[in-house]
């Protein structure tokens, strides 16, 4: 009998919202089952979008067809580009929004996209593991379907810690999925426990900010989606002030109350989104750490404390808070906590993001081990792509990791795995240079295209847009100023893409093709770069294929270190890349293999 | 090449009296041969052990063993310190060859540990510097870029979140790092020898005159009735900071082709030596192996010539000095892959990536510092050049 619907996702965060868009835009009829309609997409944490690498990837997901990035400039109340000063590869947008507008517009965008939403806690899985056949609801509904994406976030067994108090809950003011975690365990699918936290919201009216430093809009134009019309305007103000020495003091007295250290909780925190505990004991002697002041939407009477994570008791909280600039009559209306949660081991899941042991089960966003709205978007997006296009016998698409961060993304948790919260950074990737902002649609054009999620009329933006890119780079190729040929000339690092405009007289105030002068100008600049950085990935791809069975005993390989001959020898690995792996066997040794192999077959040819 | 992890044994200090002499051993069944001589029970040095007591009936000792992985060469490795006699030590020497270890040959030890994987390229390179009496301090690159690379890659992954103002910092840093591998070239090129550079071409090409010219002094014969030089001038002269032969040679070639002249000169090039080669009319007929010397072609007397040079041939007058620098530039250029060549790539890339961090592309900045990185580990393109390294340590080390 047919089933109502193909794809059900659980889960109505960033990730299930884009994993249910994508399957239904792949053709899919789909289901979206969430606690709270109104929460749908709701930023948990800090009001902002992007970040550096972040919000690369926001531009990523725009271009095969996400909504992240539509709905964040459509409710953005300012902008600002991070990274400045530190080069257009690494330059991160981000934008904050208006909380509960983009929650409005996610779901708008989610039921035009052909999605249906039902409001509802899953208890269980249906069906035997290899093969899910539905969901069972508490209120004892059943609903069925062909595939499945789960996209829970931290509400597995949510447990939130705030000094010595514990509670089960997957966000502050709602429920724990506890059920489902129990029927997942008892599937003997392989979890492990994850922690994370948020900062406390203040009363806006109880700020002094005559105190603070402004923080207005970036004076650049910028949008996430290449669809938006027009840059981010600022519609509102964010400010800065730093801790005093006295906030550290009061934390370094209060430690023992904190879940983190008196051994209660037991999860990984993320590293690079650490606690304000974790500074204070990981940098005991800095003082001054910044903590933004960013409005939780339009007008609205919440502030966020960015920077400010914390699970101690509620009084110590008012205390740190009341210990900064401008915040001496500070009312909190939320307190910050933690929360610990459980989420998928490395290895359960493959890179199409179902997990291995089933056949249509398909796991996004934090119980991927991922950390972030942004991470939590493109592996919903690619989950629920790939759940639909497998449903319709249609063949699977996987990020490239030399072309995009959603690649190294899925490359490093699938192969590599982590023991902590997985944050994205421009370092994870070997070709950073490429994998710019500015340039995100191109790269991620063909996998768009292949996964089947980006709509006909974004298509057509793109080749209007790929029109113009294509005759402004064989204008500058093809243009000499004094002898010099202009290519030779933007290698120059004084020379910017405005002054190669300028030379060619390519004058415009429309941000997307001032943003197409930037791609064919960085692209020419790094172009040396790129290529020898896809140059070592290729012979890296090709170590796979490299056998080691020739090599009878590592002794005899002199150029290699002892370290690397002992761990061969006692790990025997059959390629190349199984050499790799082991962390014994460096880049170096690596390559001597390599020369020993190719000195070997000369040696027996002649 | 000799055996890897023979053992091997050597005075590691100099050879004088002095408080301690320091005996080095390395390689396989180190610590075995010295229990044996000491008389300890097996095993006694195995692994990171100190013992103290007579050796032989030589000397009372100390000696200290270090596992393989962790000793300097990366072997199983023991360091015997002797009363500084260099009788002593000869004999400490004489009853280790006798017990099975060969005596080192010079930079024995620090190959070894290059090869183990305990040194890298740079470290070699930057060692040999060291031990020659370079300061302390130029040694340290290869942890210095280190340093740098995470200070870039925090600021550019952090700087934002927790405002880590480390950009002044990071480029102190860089422009440290650039004129410490300036200095290094320097004195690595002081010391490092240059292929041979023979003057050849017609008769009264003008060779010798350029000769003169390099010398800064008259010191041939120089005339302009043709075939003037009969046998070829050397001199070691110092050009740029660098120490090279000059071979000016007898006219070989043209019309007044002297068959003997040429057959001395050519039975004198070896494979690799430089040559410029001489003729104002630039029509003479190349007769050397091009594949096996860097060849520059000179239109000299360029200022009397009527016609500008041929394509391929570098105008030269030794009267006007035009060209000169060029071809001092071709004599004094470092050998490919050689230890001042790879050092010069990178202080060149230094130069790049300061100019990058100028022009506020730290990311750039990174992804140069990457390169330099590679240009110093990679074990295939350095080899030549640490082998070399390696031929100037003193043995024992």
């Amino acid at each position: 009998m047919k089933k109502k619907y193909q794809v059900l996702v659980i889960g109505g965060g960033h990730a299930g919202v884009e994993a249910a868009a994508a399957a239904a835009a792949v053709g899919c009829r789909t289901v979206l089952i969430t606690p709270s309609i109104e929460k749908i997409s709701l930023m948990s944490c800090n009001p902002a979008m992007g970040g550096i690498a972040k919000g690369t990837l926001v531009r990523e997901i725009d271009g095969i067809g996400g909504m992240a990035a539509e709905s964040a400039d459509e409710t953005a109340l300012q902008f600002r580009m991070l990274n400045m000063k530190k080069g257009p590869a690494v330059w991160g947008p981000r934008v904050q929004s208006d909380v509960e507008e983009y929650c409005r517009t996610q779901t708008r965008k989610l039921y035009k996209a052909g999605v249906q939403i039902i409001e509802g806690l899953v208890v269980k899985l249906t069906g035997p593991s290899s093969r899910i056949e539905g969901v069972l609801l508490s209120d004892g509904r059943v609903i069925e379907a062909d595939a499945f994406v789960l996209a829970a976030g931290t509400f597995l067994k949510g447990m939130l810690h705030r000094g010595r108090n514990t509670w089960p809950g997957g966000r502050r003011g709602d429920i724990s999925a506890i059920s489902l975690e129990k029927d997942l365990r008892e599937r003997m699918f392989h979890v492990k426990r994850f922690k994370t936290g948020t900062s406390p919201r203040v009363i806006r009216k109880s700020i002094d900010s005559s105190l603070l430093e402004e923080q207005v809009s970036h004076d650049v134009d910028f949008r996430f989606s290449w669809s938006s019309k027009g840059g981010v305007q600022n519609k509102e103000i964010c400010w800065l002030t730093r801790t005093t020495g006295e906030t550290e003091k009061i934390v370094k007295e209060s430690l023992f109350h904190s879940p983190l250290y008196s051994g209660r909780i037991k999860g990984k925190g993320p590293r690079y989104c650490p606690s304000f505990e974790d500074k204070v004991t990981k940098f005991p002697e800095r003082t001054g750490h910044p903590i933004h002041l960013e409005p939780m939407g339009r007008s609205s009477r919440i502030m966020y404390l960015n920077g400010l994570s914390t699970s101690m008791p509620q009084e110590i909280q008012d205390k740190i808070v009341r210990s900064l600039p401008g915040f001496r009559n500070a009312e909190i209306c939320a307190y910050g906590y933690s929360v610990e949660y459980t989420c998928f081991e490395t290895g359960e899941f493959d890179e199409t993001l179902k997990l291995r042991a089933t056949e249509n089960l398909y796991v996004s966003g934090q119980i991927l081990g991922t950390s972030g709205y942004e991470e939590a978007a493109a592996t919903g997006l690619l989950a629920g792509a790939n759940a639909a296009r497998r449903l319709l016998g249609m063949k699977k698409t996987v990020p490239e990791r030399m072309s995009s961060y959603m690649g190294v993304m899925v490359d490093d948790l699938v192969t590599k795995g982590t023991d902590e919260p997985y944050r994205l950074f421009s370092s994870r990737s070997e070709n950073r240079l490429n994998l710019r902002q500015d340039n995100a649609d191109r790269r991620v054009f063909p996998l768009a295209c292949r996964m089947g999620t980006l709509s006909g009329e974004k298509k057509e933006e793109y080749w209007k847009r790929n029109k113009i890119h294509k005759k402004l780079r064989e204008d500058i190729l093809k243009k000499r100023i004094r002898g010099k040929s202009l290519e030779e000339i933007c290698r120059r690092p004084e020379v910017s893409p405005e002054n190669v405009g300028e030379m060619i007289g390519f004058d415009t105030k429309e941000i997307s093709e001032r943003e197409i002068l930037t791609t064919v100008v960085l692209d020419i600049k790094y172009a040396g770069y790129v290529k020898r950085a896809e140059g070592r990935y290729e012979i890296r791809k090709r170590y796979g294929e490299v056998s080691l069975s020739s090599i009878k005993d590592y002794e005899a390989v002199q150029t290699i270190t002892i370290e690397a001959r002992e761990a061969l020898n006692k790990r025997r690995p059959e390629t190349l890349s199984g050499a790799e792996s082991i962390p014994a066997v460096r880049q170096a040794d690596l390559d001597a293999l390599v020369l020993h192999l190719m000195k070997e077959s000369v040696s027996r040819e002649t | 090449m000799e055996k890897q992890n023979e053992l091997i044994v050597a005075l590691a200090t100099p050879e004088a009296v002095s408080a301690i002499s320091l005996v080095r051993l390395s390689g396989r069944g180190a610590s075995k041969t010295v229990e044996k001589l000491m008389r300890l029970k097996p095993g006694r040095l195995t692994g990171r052990k100190r013992a103290v007591g007579d050796l032989a009936g030589i000397d009372y000792i100390v000696a200290i063993s270090w596992p393989r992985g962790k000793s300097y060469t990366g072997e199983e490795m023991v360091d015997l310190m002797c009363h500084g006699s260099p009788g002593t030590a000869r004999r400490i020497l004489e009853e280790l060859e006798n017990s099975g270890a060969r005596v080192a040959v010079p930079g024995e030890f620090t190959r070894r540990a290059w090869l183990n994987g305990r040194l890298t390229a740079l470290d070699v390179l930057t060692l040999s510097e060291k031990y020659k009496g370079g300061s302390e301090a130029e040694s340290d690159l290869s942890e210095e870029l280190n340093e740098l690379k995470s200070e870039i890659e925090g600021l550019i992954e952090f700087s934002e979140d927790h405002e880590i103002s480390g950009e002044e910092q990071v480029k102190v840093l860089m422009r440290r790092l650039l004129k410490k591998a300036e200095i290094l070239v320097l004195k690595v090129k002081r010391a490092e020898i240059l292929p041979r550079v023979f003057l050849m071409g017609p008769v009264n090409a003008g060779k010798s005159t350029l000769f003169n010219k390099l010398m800064g002094e008259e010191t041939v014969v120089v005339s302009s009735t043709p075939g003037t030089t009969r046998d070829g001038a050397v001199r070691t002269v110092s050009l740029s900071g660098r120490n090279v032969e000059i071979c000016d040679t007898a006219g070989c070639g043209g019309e007044s082709l002297d068959s003997k002249a040429l057959e001395i000169v050519m039975g004198s090039l070896k494979s690799g030596d430089r040559i410029v080669w001489m003729d104002p009319l630039c029509v003479s007929e190349i007769c050397v192996q091009a594949e096996d010397h860097e060849l520059l072609k000179v239109c000299s007397k360029a200022d009397q010539q009527e016609k500008s040079a041929k394509a391929g041939w570098m105008p030269v007058s030794s009267d006007t000095g035009e060209g000169i620098e060029e071809v001092i530039k071709f004599i004094t250029a470092p050998e490919k892959e050689s230890p001042s060549w790879r050092l010069e790539r990178m202080a060149d890339l230094f130069k790049e990536a300061v100019k990058a961090s100028e022009y506020q592309d730290m990311a750039l900045a990174a992804e140069i510092v990457s390169e330099i990185f590679r240009e110093a580990e990679k074990p295939e393109r350095c080899g030549d050049a640490v082998e070399r390294a390696l031929e100037r340590f003193c043995v024992g080390k």
